[in-house]
């Protein structure tokens, strides 16, 4: 866990999130991401499994298959990724009552207004603290391990 | 009967930090009380009051939800290997109904 360090993103890994949360509208997106030290390496869309534009419950077997694989190639559970379709990106109740992953950062998308605004958060034992993000503009190669 | 169990971070507390345990155990709900045998508070946090999988927990056997299977009654063989899954959820504003509140949080 990277306390003081924030989350690290490609642009092409910024964008397909985005992407990702623009398609499920009007309902919330949602997603795991994997890395090392707080970049990411890897972007896993998952299924909302409530299909509702108020809230996530991220698809059982997509988590299962994607923490399987961060397992098996030795990366760590670096953030969960939603979206607020309406809203800011801001941590609603909800999401900071239900966090239950406290090594992962939470990044939200609010698709309330264009340009869309990101922003990441730490949520431990019920309080949230934003952290940094950034975007940096080369891909690493996610190969070369 | 050997089966591999893969407790995730959320749980580890409850598991004196082991990431994995190897027990016997003949059906699901056998293990987790094999599990609570060896680790006093763990079955609290993946079984609700009425002794049913809490909502926001899911347990697999290899790639399969227990949900979709025998439940806690699912039976185990040797090899197999159990996860245990606490969701991952949030959302936009709170919703209507009270939320039920993971009890491994906090």
């Amino acid at each position: 866990m990277n306390d003081s360090a924030g989350l690290l993103l490609t642009a092409a890994q910024m964008r397909e999130i985005i992407a990702h949360c623009r398609s499920e509208r009007p309902n919330e997106a949602c997603g795991l991401l994997a890395g090392r030290g707080g970049r990411v390496l890897r972007v896993y869309p998952a299924r909302n499994a409530e299909r509702s534009p108020q809230s996530f419950l991220i698809h059982p077997d997509d988590q299962l298959r994607a923490m399987s694989e961060m397992e098996r190639d030795g990366l760590e559970f670096t953030a969960v990724y939603h979206s607020h379709p309406t809203s800011d990106a801001v941590p609603s109740h909800r999401d900071i009552q239900l966090a239950t992953y406290p090594e992962a950062l939470n990044l939200i998308v609010s698709l309330k207004r264009e340009p869309v605004v990101c922003r990441a958060y730490r949520i431990v034992g019920g309080h949230q603290s934003e952290v940094p993000l950034a975007i940096e503009k080369e891909a690493p190669d996610v190969r070369s391990k | 009967m050997s089966c591999k169990v893969r407790i995730p971070a959320p749980l580890r507390r409850y598991t004196g930090d082991a990431a994995e345990l190897h027990l016997d155990a003949a059906t699901v709900g056998d293990l987790v009380k094999t599990i609570e045998a060896g680790h006093p508070g763990f079955a609290a946090k993946v079984l609700d009051d009425k002794g049913q999988l809490r909502r926001f927990i899911n347990i697999y056997v290899n790639q399969e939800d227990i949900r979709f299977a025998g439940g806690l009654g699912t039976p185990l063989k040797d090899g197999d290997e159990v996860s245990i899954i606490p969701a991952i959820a949030g959302g936009d504003t709170s919703p209507a109904a009270p939320v039920d509140s993971p009890a491994w949080g906090r």
